[in-house]
């Protein structure tokens, strides 16, 4: 799965990506480092998906970068909470690249659609940077 | 079809794999209520991961199972459905199944086609019938935290409320350079105190370089019992329900702050700080129950508010920890807790590579054929030295001679590497029982089931290795006796409370290695077998005669088992009982240049007892010569060799047989069995008698004694196929070549003792000693003593 997410990312050509391999891995780089879009697994070890989620936000450099859940399942229950915890964007498996290319143009459309009935559309500032 | 022989190992692998998690969360269920939920994550991915194979290469049928299964193992793992007996019954249902659709793709043409919709729609039904929640469990439950846990996080919770278990939260900070070393040390240690459940980072605002994680666990010990086992400077517990908190304050200035039963390592100091907070439940009816405050005295420790043990306490189910319980020693790690799956499902399972046995079987012929010119080389060598001592009488030429010994000394270490590579493809060959244990605990299981017996499998020794061939060829044979000791052995629970023996039957199953033989034992502890039923039911069938019958020894009774045709019950029943079984067993082992003995005893249970060779691809031989022809003999079937003299022999209805401290052995000829002509047997001049030389050879519970003009020696052979036209010759197993570039037959001595016992057998029954078909084994008495109790079986 994140050969597939990278490749899509890659042959886009748009995104230097930076793969990490869980979600400690995850929490260390964050803080560190500035990127234009996070997409995580929404079942990993120890730190989840959605608690991953609620971290990012709460980094302040991170409040608002786009962020996209990928789940196995298309569980609701699930989806609620990573929306609700801040991501911009939810996918479910199994999706096309096209599909995920969608997501991605929302998210940065919308990067934090839990806090606005609006959407003011502020996304879209960092693009080169890594992504996870 | 096209799949490849990979897609069939390795879907074998992971059916298997899957086939263990199930055994194993049923062992613990059986133990308790609970199970350790990483069991039941691990079969869910080793199900989707053969989904991805399976539709990888195309084999829809597999997919659509594994799809199906998939959803169900994942709702069992949500919790959805209960994980009780019947889901269980339907998954190992699938092992089955799978097994079958996966011999399909092998062989398309063979057998039926498999049916599996019956089994989808059990499946459906099972999913129709949800376990009621009880929704307001978590109802004290801070939002903020439900708020953030998966379904599967959510669920574990609810699964540890439901167990009696206090929900704490742990507070730690780590350094965000240190953080994995930091966790992973910690959660080392909390994993003894119960299952964490999710972790709940939070970014620390005043330093940047740190990171705030609350560990959201569920235990079933206090909190100063939890305190006390992380024992890290700064860590907090918090139980969530009540709020209690329990600072963990720095060792230096602690005045003895909890006794303690285990002491822990040193904390790795200022990296991490944590602390140790407690949720529970104040609803909990067994919160009055202060029993784990018995193992921590009151804490009491200086800097803190730590709670007296009880109130966290829920230390109810006795089975809390489960998965800390009985797990057998064949238990493989489980690979650590992995997302959804799709990570790993394109990858392999183990770090292995898989390999044709025929390839191993020709790199060990091109070692066999170095060693040859080596050999060569060797000789060789000699004759150079040789000339030269001829040609320099007085002394080698200084150079020359150099040059000789150096060539020497690399052919000597030539051969040493040849050894060490010998052993290395042999290495290469094994594998560890447990590939077959697995299976027969998987049988024991169904049968059990069907039979309506209670039955539990002990399994030691999984690990002992063997031949890949040997194991393969076992497999059939322990299934047979496996088979048997269930419905003969294993007495229905009634019968067997009413004899004073416990409900469940024992069976085990042991291996171990002694030399370089394996050995193999099947222990049941059932109704045992009576040598004097066995025996009538032999006169019956007219194995053996009446008056023969009067006088026969219980250990030669039991062994009439192994006769052609042998049955105990007169009705065959559904497991065993075809009459088919036991000596078809001890052929399959006899090929194996294996043994097989039997002992048992009526209301206390049997043992079989196997043994067989490291490996046949390589062997010891004794090399022997007999009318001018010289043959090789396994030396792992060959028992002693001996000299008689032709006076010695008698002849009994036709055969020849020898008196051999009293017991009668009976006499092959290889010249007659081979068509050689005539033998050269030496004459004594003392006694006017020739003497011969016999070498004594033993398979399964026979003996024959083999005559031969000369015993050349023993040697390290390895052996080869014989061509088309040798292979129906019986009484040859393969060809060898021997140093000297000669090609060599090897004996299959299976065979020979097989065509020969069968007529020289009931001679000896009714002429010379009982003994003649009597148990035969080269086995040590002093082990049989452990055992004790198992009467005059003479092994």
């Amino acid at each position: 799965m994140r050969d597939y997410v990278c490749a899509v990312l890659e042959d886009e050509q748009e995104y230097e990506v930076h793969e990490v391999g869980n979600g400690f891995d995850a929490l260390r780089a964050l803080p560190r480092d500035l990127y234009g879009l996070i997409v995580t697994d929404i079942n990993m070890p120890d730190v989840s998906g959605i608690e991953l989620t609620r971290f990012v936000r709460q980094t302040p450099r991170h409040s608002k970068t786009p962020l996209i859940v990928i789940s196995s399942e298309a569980s609701a229950v699930d989806k609620d909470r990573a929306m609700a915890a801040g991501a911009s964007a939810f996918v479910a498996k199994p999706f096309t690249p096209q599909e995920f290319l969608e997501a991605i143009a929302r998210a940065r459309a919308n990067p934090r659609p839990d806090l606005d009935e609006g959407g003011d559309g502020g996304g879209a500032k960092a693009d080169g940077g890594g992504d996870k | 079809m096209s799949e490849s022989p990979e897609f069939v190992s390795e879907a074998q692998e992971i059916i298997e794999t899957f086939s263990r998690q199930l055994l194993e969360i049923e062992g613990q269920l059986r133990d308790g209520d609970d199970y350790d939920p990483d069991l039941l994550n691990g079969a869910f991915r080793s199900v989707h991961t053969l989904k991805g194979l399976s539709s990888l290469s195309g084999v829809n049928e597999i997919v659509d199972l594994s799809h199906k299964l998939e959803n169900t193992l994942d709702a069992l793992r949500l919790g959805k459905l209960p994980l009780n007996q019947s889901a269980l019954d339907l998954l190992f249902e699938s092992v089955d199944l799978f097994g079958r659709l996966l011999a399909g793709v092998v062989e398309p043409d063979g057998g039926q086609p498999v049916e599996v919709d019956s089994f989808l729609a059990k499946l459906a039904k099972l999913a129709e019938a949800p376990e009621e929640q009880a929704e307001d469990a978590l109802s004290w439950l801070d939002d903020s935290i439900l708020g953030v846990l998966t379904e599967y996080e959510e669920h574990r919770l609810r699964e540890n409320v439901r167990l009696g278990r206090a929900i704490y939260r742990i507070h730690a900070s780590f350094d965000l350079l240190a953080i994995d070393v930091g966790i992973e040390a910690l959660k080392a240690k909390l994993k003894n105190y119960g299952e964490v459940i999710t972790y709940l980072p939070s970014a620390d605002l005043a330093a940047d370089d740190r990171i705030e994680l609350g560990i959201l666990m569920g235990s079933k010990h206090s909190i100063p019992e939890l305190a006390d086992g992380i024992a890290e400077e700064g860590v907090a517990v918090e139980a969530l329900a009540t709020g209690e908190r329990f600072v963990i304050p720095a060792p230096s200035e602690a005045p003895e702050p909890l006794p303690e039963p285990e002491p822990e390592p040193a904390p790795t100091t200022s990296s991490s700080g944590t602390r140790v907070e407690a949720i529970d439940d104040d609803d909990f009816p067994d919160d009055e129950d202060d029993g784990s405050s018995s193992g921590s005295a009151p804490d009491s420790g200086g800097s803190a508010s730590a709670p007296a043990g009880g109130d966290s306490g829920g230390a109810s189910s006795a089975g809390g920890d489960g998965r800390g319980g009985d797990r057998g020693g064949s238990v493989s790690s489980e690979p650590p807790m992995d997302d959804g799956g799709d990570q790993v499902s394109l990858k392999s399972l183990s770090q292995t590579v898989r390999v044709d046995l025929r390839r191993l079987d020709h790199l060990m012929n091109l070692v066999g054929e170095l060693a040859l010119v080596h050999a060569n080389l060797t000789n060789i060598g000699d004759r150079m030295q040789r000339t030269q001592l001829a040609n320099h009488i007085g002394g080698l030429s200084s150079t020359s001679g150099e040059h000789l010994r150096e060539f020497q000394d690399q052919l000597r270490v030539m051969n040493r590497r040849l050894s060490l590579l010998q052993q290395g493809i042999l290495e290469v060959r094994m594998v560890p029982l447990g590939q077959v244990f697995d299976k027969l605990a998987r049988v024991v299981r169904k049968l059990g089931r069907e039979s309506q017996k209670d039955i539990r499998l002990a399994i030691s020794g999984a690990e002992t290795e063997l031949d890949k061939l040997i194991v393969e060829e076992l497999s059939d044979p322990l299934m047979h006796m496996i088979r048997n000791a269930i419905d003969h052995g294993i007495e229905l629970p009634a019968e067997r409370v009413a004899v004073g023996k416990p409900r469940a039957g024992k069976i085990s199953l042991s291996a171990f290695q002694k030399g370089n033989r394996v050995v193999i034992e099947l222990t049941d502890d059932g109704r045992g077998m009576d040598w004097r039923i066995i025996r009538d039911k032999a006169v019956k069938r007219g194995f053996v005669s009446a008056e023969e019958s009067s006088d026969i020894t219980p250990g030669q009774a039991i062994n009439l088992i192994f006769t052609p045709g042998f049955s105990t019950r007169d009705k065959a029943t559904e497991l065993s009982g075809r009459g088919v079984g036991m000596d078809v067993v001890k052929t399959n082992i006899s090929r194996l240049s294996g043994m097989i003995d039997v002992a048992s005893e009526p209301g206390r249970g049997s043992r079989f007892r196997i043994t067989l060779p490291v490996t046949l691809a390589i062997i010891q031989a004794l090399v022997i010569e007999t009318s001018g022809q010289t043959f090789c003999i396994p030396l792992n079937s060959v028992l002693e060799s001996i000299m008689v003299q032709s006076d010695e022999i008698q002849t009994i209805e036709g055969h020849e047989v020898v008196s051999v401290r009293g017991r009668t052995l009976p006499l092959i000829h290889l010249s007659k069995v081979f068509e050689l002509g005539e033998e050269n047997p030496i004459r004594d001049p003392r006694s006017n008698y020739d003497r011969l030389y016999v070498v004594v050879v033993g398979l399964a519970q026979h003996r024959v004694g083999l005559v031969v003009d000369e015993l050349l020696g023993q040697q390290d052979v390895v052996i080869k196929p014989i061509g088309r036209a040798l292979r129906q010759v019986p009484g040859i197993a393969g060809a060898t070549e021997l140093g000297d570039n000669r090609t060599v037959l090897l004996l299959d001595v299976a065979t020979l003792v097989g065509e020969a016992v069968g007529g020289v057998e009931a001679a000896v029954g009714s002429g010379g000693g009982r003994e003649g078909i009597g148990v035969f084994s080269n086995h040590d008495v002093g082990r049989e003593k452990e055992h004790g109790g198992w009467g005059d079986h003479g092994f």
